[in-house]
């Protein structure tokens, strides 16, 4: 097409979309920033700068505490998660035919976009005292009294790692099959065994996608609330829970300086997994 | 050594089965569970019935959230179907390199964790002194799932012909006749799926609308309010009428993405 009207449309399309992105996005961020530079007095709001709530943070005990809980689970769910996606998408990409691929595919998207309340809410009657696993195992006279299932780090991480997976399962099947499919069949035919060829053919070649993978599913697990709320119970005292307990008593500059430092927590982990990326 | 990798091989095939038996089983419970006498979600069974059903549809207090959550899903629909056609339409027409920076920064909002996101536009929100509300929820909504529209129209637009629309310049037309007569007559199918998924993520969206809401609720509220407050079987059925509902959307956006564009667009 003509260059100059191809120019023009590029103008006329860019200018209303990149004015609701930093609108609404790049403006609320920065907001958020100086947000936590104002500070809570009686029962206000006051605009005036200061870092009184970053001092008040980093001298309290519970940042730490919520802040390590928060680390654990989000490092435990990442790479478990990252395996077990893994496997289930090499899975998919050698042993399925064709022809059922689309099958499998779709049946792991399904789950993906059911209501996240209730798919934590559903491993709760999995989990609970009554539930179904602690019924099994009294009734197989396994246990003799039900497991302390629900409301544990465990749950939290059970909860996570079902949610996180199949989006995982979708992007490092996409990765794979980017892959030249001759690549694995060739390593096999020359003799070398399949997890050999897993590890140093197949998991090099997908390093970008393991490693967004690793990324997403940390930045999920270490962020959120709605596990850790139905499935800790409260019991578990994540940074998620840190941020809500603050802004339910209406400090809202404390709880954007939690927000900040969580923002600036991901950006440095990020930077540091995908560091010397952009070279290749 | 035969026998060992063929050992290998039934291991590999139990642990997929058992992956889908991991991501599947709790919704059904959570549905079996919604047919069950016994008030508790306890096992044993203890008889089918749809008491939660009728007593779920009798329960005035679920028609404000219902209607409130279509009124977002629609509004969110057509907001993100207009921003990611303007956007996806702005980044075809860049070199291909600026493509790829373009669509990742576009995608940056839907990467940001919802939390992070809620407690950014409460304090957007409190900066400019606006009332939290439907509203909010429509327009902050709109951040989190317009990316998804960008990304799925932008895919789309790639499958055009793109000397189409010289051809409609040559013959006359001008940009708004190629809009409205050929290019969305194209990929209207793939704008209708896009549409619906949108619609889906919204009606299951919580953490941006629970922030920006005030009193607000939309359906994902309400079913938290109810986990959070007292247990009633109510809540298994509506988890159930809400997962049904979610998955029959769901089931139909992707075959108007997938089936019916193809033959359109490449024809």
């Amino acid at each position: 097409m003509d260059p100059s009207r191809n120019n023009e449309l590029k103008i006329i399309f860019g200018i209303p979309f990149y004015l609701w992105y930093s609108l609404l996005f790049i403006v609320p961020v920065i907001t958020l920033l100086i947000t936590s530079l104002f500070s809570y007095k009686n029962y206000q709001i006051v605009r005036i700068i200061t870092f009184d709530n970053y001092l008040n943070i980093f001298t309290s005990k519970i940042f730490y505490i919520s802040l390590m809980n928060s680390l654990t689970i989000a490092i435990i769910v990442s790479i478990l998660t990252t395996i077990i996606s893994f496997f289930t998408a090499y899975f998919i990409h050698t042993r399925i035919s064709e022809k059922y691929k689309k099958f499998a595919i779709a049946a792991i998207i399904l789950p993906l976009l059911t209501n996240y309340l209730l798919r934590a809410y559903s491993w709760s009657l999995v989990l609970s005292n009554q539930g179904v696993i602690n019924w099994f195992l009294l009734k197989m006279g396994l246990i003799s009294e039900p497991l302390p299932l629900l409301f544990s780090k465990f749950a939290i991480i059970l909860g996570l790692i079902s949610f996180l997976t199949p989006i995982l399962v979708l992007l490092i099947y996409l990765g794979l099959s980017m892959m030249l499919r001759e690549t694995i069949t060739t390593s096999l035919d020359l003799g070398v065994s399949e997890l050999k060829t897993v590890f140093k053919v197949v998991m090099p070649q997908i390093k970008k996608f393991l490693l967004i993978a690793i990324f997403l599913s940390f930045i999920i697990s270490m962020s959120d609330y709605v596990m850790p709320a139905i499935l800790g119970g409260g019991n578990i005292y994540t940074y998620s829970y840190n941020i809500i307990d603050t802004n339910n008593i209406n400090n809202l500059p404390k709880a954007s300086a939690l927000g900040t430092i969580l923002v600036l927590f991901i950006t440095i982990i990020g930077l540091f997994l995908f560091r010397g990326k952009k070279n290749e | 050594m035969n026998k060992s990798k063929h050992l290998i091989e039934v291991i590999y095939k139990a642990f997929f089965v058992l992956f889908f038996c991991f991501i599947f089983s709790p919704v059904l419970v959570l549905i079996i569970f919604s047919f069950n006498v016994d008030k508790y979600p306890t096992l044993p069974w203890k008889g089918f019935t749809l008491q939660w059903y009728k007593s779920l549809l009798s329960n005035s207090l679920i028609i404000e959230p219902l209607s409130n959550s279509i009124i977002v899903g629609i509004s969110i629909t057509l907001i993100c179907l207009i921003i990611g056609f303007i956007g996806a339409n702005h980044i075809i027409r860049l070199k291909k390199r600026k493509q790829d920076i373009a669509l990742s920064f576009s995608f940056l909002p839907a990467l940001f964790p919802t939390l992070l996101l809620g407690i950014t536009f409460i304090s957007y929100l409190s900066l400019l002194s606006i009332k939290q509300g439907i509203l909010p929820i429509i327009i902050f909504q709109s951040v989190y799932l317009a990316p998804i529209a960008i990304g799925l129209i932008y895919y789309s637009l790639r499958k055009v012909d793109s000397s189409l629309e010289q051809t409609c310049y040559d013959l006359g037309g001008n940009i708004f006749t190629y809009i409205f007569k050929i290019l969305i007559p194209l990929i209207k199918w793939n704008l209708v799926g896009i549409g619906l998924l949108i619609f889906t993520f919204s009606w299951d969206e919580f953490m941006i609308s629970w922030f920006v809401s005030g009193f607000n609720q939309t359906i994902s509220i309400k079913v938290w309010t109810m986990l959070k407050t007292a247990i009633s079987p109510e809540i298994n059925a509506l988890g159930t009428i809400i997962v049904l509902f979610s998955v029959g959307l769901l089931i139909t956006a992707f075959i108007l993405i997938n089936k019916k564009v193809k033959k359109d667009v490449i024809a």
